[in-house]
């Protein structure tokens, strides 16, 4: 069948063709093509949702609801965009949902070292993974200081990888913002991680 | 190079770059590179505070690089794609109601919402229309007299004009219209079994304004008049207008006399209550100068200026004799009236007489309005009555 044709490896217009031709499917009435267009996709939604999130226990049900908005958004996609872009930026809108009900309820986005000592034994994880997780919070800790216009900025660089043009194409804003933006930002976490003491001890040798 | 708070300070030293620089450079993509350059190279090997910024900056990204949060489990992951696949599953094409269907519906329902909520009072309203132009379609004119009330009655010379201006004697088998006239030259009465008694003194007349099952309306142009009102039923009303204000009376029966008198105009009551108010047209809304006349009280307009003053006595509210009327014969009796058709000439003649029906009657009560000729309308605003009356000296028989 034609979704078999799709697991090949493809060239970048071949990969958009292919978004298309899943989104015209779906539009026609094939619920598989969402299911296919997951498949294809879902990892990197995973991975923009889970850097710009941090470690939540939300993080499933927001990929789960990215496609959920796709299924309703996808009737009106016309393609003037690339898929993959406006997935993208469903997916960003999506976390930032998240992240500002938490912030205004209060939750809190980790758990912390005193409730990991509480945990079962054979929960807790190896001494490393500990110290991995605790610099995971103390990152978030800091990068939840920044406006969230930097915090965005920051996280897809950074984080996820994205390029500049990637960022200002995703976001919709000038590639000028996104260097003023994260150039801000890098300067603001880099001097807040040196207050805090954030920086790990296994720093590498220094250069000689 | 270190604050006071232990932490590494960097500025621009000799040639180097500042922290903010390295920063930018570094962390670029492209920045790691440039550090291989031999030139960098060199500055870093001799330069120990930008070696120190670089060695920072490389922890800081090492820092983000471990900071970032753990991928989803393997069976996280499989969790999720079912929940897409079922998902997927439940395909259904939105609601592809274009905006102006959408705003059409909705103007569509608002209107019927509306007319729903609007109706009950437009149906009402125009059953209220209905309704008024069916009273207005009964009440008699002048134009359309209706039925008019049948006359019980007649003593003295009263005489009658319709439209056509042409006085004849009242008699007993006739009947009272909407519009018509009435006058007498030396006096007269004439009852309408079951509603009331007009009296009418020498040289007076009055307009029968409104005739009607429930309403009767009177208008004395000039002269005196006397009137008895029998009990009214709710819903029925009677009122005498004079020299711009009204009488109105709501309650049992009374009797209203109209004389000339020099000062103004009187309203004196023995028994009952009389509502006064300045107004002309007998269906006009209670006026804001609305007086309650009670028996034993005396109201009095003069100059302008308004009185409610106690009657010395009860006699003096009673009407004095009409003048003319000594010699005036009953032209007719009353039957369904046996007190004033046992004594007509009497009931005319004396204050006492004028009072035996309030004698008779417990609930009888009688109210006595004096208005002096002055406050009359001139002669030449009523040509029909000044032309009747000079040619028409000698009453005309029916």
């Amino acid at each position: 069948m034609w979704l078999s044709a799709l697991t090949g490896p493809e060239e970048r217009g071949d990969a958009d063709a292919t978004d298309l031709a899943l989104v015209a499917a779906y539009q026609r009435g094939n619920g598989n093509a969402l299911s296919e267009l997951y498949r294809r996709h879902g990892r990197r939604v995973e991975s923009i949702a889970r850097n710009l999130m941090g470690q939540s226990s939300e993080l499933e049900d927001v990929v789960q609801e990215v496609f959920v908005e796709l299924q309703r958004a996808l009737f009106k996609f016309r393609g003037d965009s690339r898929f993959t872009t406006w997935l993208h930026r469903v997916t960003v809108n999506v976390a930032l949902m998240h992240l500002r009900t938490q912030r205004r309820k209060g939750w809190l986005r980790w758990v912390g070292l005193d409730q990991v000592d509480a945990l079962p034994a054979v929960v807790q994880q190896t001494e490393g993974r500990l110290e991995a997780r605790d610099t995971c919070k103390q990152l978030y800790d800091i990068l939840g200081t920044l406006p969230e216009k930097k915090y965005v900025v920051f996280a897809l660089y950074e984080l996820e990888g994205m390029s500049l043009e990637e960022i200002a194409t995703t976001l919709d804003i000038g590639l000028n913002t996104v260097k003023s933006r994260l150039f801000h930002a890098r300067k603001e976490v880099f001097e807040l991680a040196q207050e805090r003491g954030v920086l790990p001890p296994f720093a590498l040798q220094v250069v000689k | 190079m270190s604050n006071s708070n232990g932490t590494p300070s960097y500025g621009k030293v000799n040639s180097c770059l500042t922290r903010d620089a390295w920063l930018q450079l570094m962390c670029d993509r492209e920045g790691e590179g440039l550090t291989r350059q031999p030139e960098l190279q060199a500055h870093l090997e001799q330069c120990q505070p930008c070696r120190t910024i670089i060695n920072d900056i490389r922890r800081f990204q090492t820092m983000l690089q471990r900071g970032k949060a753990p991928m989803l489990s393997t069976e996280q992951r499989q969790s999720l794609e079912d929940r897409v696949r079922l998902q997927a599953g439940n395909w259904s094409r939105p609601s592809v109601a274009t905006p102006w269907l959408v705003w059409g519906g909705a103007l569509a329902a608002a209107a019927a919402l509306a007319w729903v909520l609007v109706r009950p009072l437009a149906v009402e309203h125009r059953r209220t229309n209905f309704d008024e132009a069916l009273k207005a379609a009964t009440l008699p004119t002048a134009e359309n007299p209706g039925e008019g009330l049948a006359i019980g009655a007649v003593e003295g010379d009263l005489q009658v004009a319709g439209r056509d201006g042409l006085w004849q004697d009242l008699t007993v088998n006739g009947t009272l219209l909407t519009g018509q006239r009435l006058r007498a030259t030396r006096g007269g009465r004439v009852t309408v079994p079951g509603r009331f008694e007009l009296m009418l003194g020498s040289g007076s007349e009055l307009e029968l304004t409104t005739l009607h099952d429930r309403t009767a309306f009177v208008r004395l142009r000039r002269g005196e008049a006397e009137c008895e009102v029998q009990k009214l039923h709710p819903g029925e009303r009677f009122a005498v207008m004079f020299g711009g204000f009204r009488a109105s009376v709501v309650g049992t029966r009374f009797a209203v006399l109209h004389t000339p008198q020099a000062g103004g105009v009187q309203v004196r009551v023995v028994e009952g209550a009389v509502r006064v108010d300045a107004a002309d047209d007998p269906g006009a809304p209670l006026g804001e100068t609305t007086t309650v006349v009670r028996a034993g009280q005396r109201w009095s307009h003069s100059a302008g200026v308004m009185a409610l003053e106690p009657l010395a006595s009860p006699q003096a509210a009673l009407p004095k004799p009409l003048a003319g009327t000594e010699t005036a014969a009953p032209v007719a009796s009353c039957e369904t009236a046996p007190e004033a058709a046992a004594a007509p000439s009497a009931h005319l003649h004396s204050p006492k007489a004028a009072s035996r029906p309030a004698a008779t009657d417990p609930g009888a009560r009688q109210i006595v309005i004096q208005v002096p000729h002055q406050t009359m309308p001139p002669p030449e605003k009523v040509p029909a009555l000044d032309k009747a009356s000079a040619g028409d000296a000698s009453p005309k028989g029916r």
